[in-house]
């Protein structure tokens, strides 16, 4: 069986999602860079596989898929065991904890947080613009009310969905890992709770081995 | 079936008519809106708050399980309660509008794909069109509609839309040859940009996604989540050509 192929380089945070569900479930797979420089990512090959010409895109056989959680998705479908199932399609409880978790990530956390990676990372290190205080400040304000649920949320459970790692912790994984990188590493102190759910996704192997790849620059 | 289903929030919000139309879709007849007065903002204080911690509407509870996000409780609602639908128009063929689970890995990627594309690119554009648009005529002191805003985002749009017409020329739905949770997730917005902005053309000029929004539109479900849209959308509608 051929490995399956993921376009996008393993450093992008979008990549880096599907590259977690790919490690956890021990699969075989090979990342296909794509030169943005030499605008592959709208060339008609690469829009074949993403009509939106962005990454990742990610190619099974003859399946060609784009949108980071539904290739992690049919990747944790595809390789599930009894002993990685980090979907819980099983169980309708705790597949539902898995998908309010997925979503709050999506829709609620990433953009409080993610502003603040542009801002203090991507802007000035990739894209040579300047950090914008102002969009630091609110999202930092946004931030922590969110974080305040989330340690409430975590003083009950290990994980998001309950006591069992999930597709809801590891969706966290590359955006935090860069904030890490940011000079704000250290709001996460202020919600024990947090830091130590952080703490145990950075723990495991697959993250490990993705973050080595994923070195952020110092701030 | 469903006793002790509740739905907290307000039918005009298409995020909430998301939930109600996946519950009309899967049969539940005897689920409870209990409304949320958000000019109070009642999301924001208890004892909401200790059902969605976030604030946000819709929240759900099917006896003691309590959920928050939209799309989350549409798949909850779809696994548990339907595997056929109750109110699909029939055909000639019968059983071709069926909302139908995904029966391979293929086809449950496929759909998960066009719901992540809903979720991060059609609503976040939508969106900004609704609320400046129809909105925030609604709310007392809504403000002056920012046509920068919209003009940007109807630029948006169009870009998806465009991609969507790609899709929907080759495939019936979203989803694939059924109906999904990936189109009927656009129902709420769409139906609030067709009916209460003068936008609509960006639906109406494309053959495909016309079609397509004409049979989501027309299904028996939909048309009960939009007269319960409709209560509260009535005064923003658009006058008929």
């Amino acid at each position: 069986m051929a490995p399956v192929k993921v376009f996008g380089p393993a450093m992008s945070t979008n990549v880096a999602r599907v590259l977690v569900c790919l490690e956890e479930v021990g699969a075989e797979y090979e990342v296909v860079n794509i030169d943005f420089q030499a605008q592959e990512h709208k060339s008609p090959e690469h829009l074949v596989r993403n009509p939106f010409g962005q990454i990742p895109a990610f190619q099974d056989g003859d399946l060609l898929l784009f949108e980071s959680r539904a290739i992690s998705k049919y990747v944790l479908r595809k390789y599930k065991t009894d002993k990685v199932d980090l979907l819980r399609e099983g169980n309708l409880k705790e597949a539902a904890m898995v998908d309010v978790w997925t979503e709050v990530d999506a829709h609620t956390y990433n953009p409080a947080l993610s502003p603040i990676v542009y801002e203090c990372l991507i802007n000035p290190m990739m894209r040579g613009i300047p950090t914008n205080q102002k969009v630091v400040d609110e999202s930092l304000e946004k931030l922590k009310k969110v974080l305040e649920v989330y340690e409430a949320h975590l003083s009950k459970h290990k994980y998001l969905a309950g006591d069992f790692i999930s597709f809801a912790d590891l969706n966290h994984f590359p955006y935090t890992f860069y904030f890490m990188g940011t000079p704000h590493a250290a709001l996460f102190d202020s919600y024990p709770h947090v830091k130590a759910w952080w703490e145990r996704i950075m723990a495991r192997p697959s993250v490990q081995k993705l973050g080595a790849s994923m070195v952020p620059p110092k701030a | 079936m469903g006793g002790g289903v509740k739905v907290y929030g307000v039918a005009a919000s298409p995020f909430v008519a998301t939930v109600l139309l996946c519950l009309e879709e899967a049969g539940v007849e005897d689920y409870e809106l209990v409304g949320v007065d958000m000019a109070a903002r009642e999301q924001r204080t208890q004892p909401y708050l200790s059902r969605n911690p976030f604030g946000k509407i819709p929240t759900f509870v099917d006896g003691e399980l309590t959920l928050f996000e939209s799309r989350a409780i549409s798949r909850y609602v779809l696994r548990k309660y339907g595997r056929t639908s109750a109110s699909s128009p029939t055909t000639a063929a019968g059983e071709e509008d069926l909302l139908r689970e995904p029966s391979t890995l293929e086809e449950s990627a496929v759909a998960d794909v066009w719901t992540e594309v809903e979720a991060h690119r059609y609503t976040p554009a939508i969106s900004h069109i609704v609320r400046e648009c129809a909105i925030k005529r609604l709310i007392p002191g809504g403000g002056e509609r920012d046509q920068a805003v919209v003009d940007e985002n109807v630029a948006k749009l169009g870009e998806v839309l465009d991609v969507y017409e790609q899709r929907l020329s080759r495939s019936p739905y979203l989803a694939g040859d059924s109906v999904g949770l990936a189109d009927l997730a656009h129902f709420g917005f769409t139906y609030c940009l067709v009916e209460c902005t003068e936008y609509g053309a960006l639906v109406e000029s494309r053959p495909g996604v016309r079609a397509w929004w004409g049979r989501i539109s027309a299904r028996p479900a939909a048309k009960k989540v939009a007269a319960m849209m409709n209560l509260v959308l009535n005064p923003l509608k658009m006058p008929s050509a």
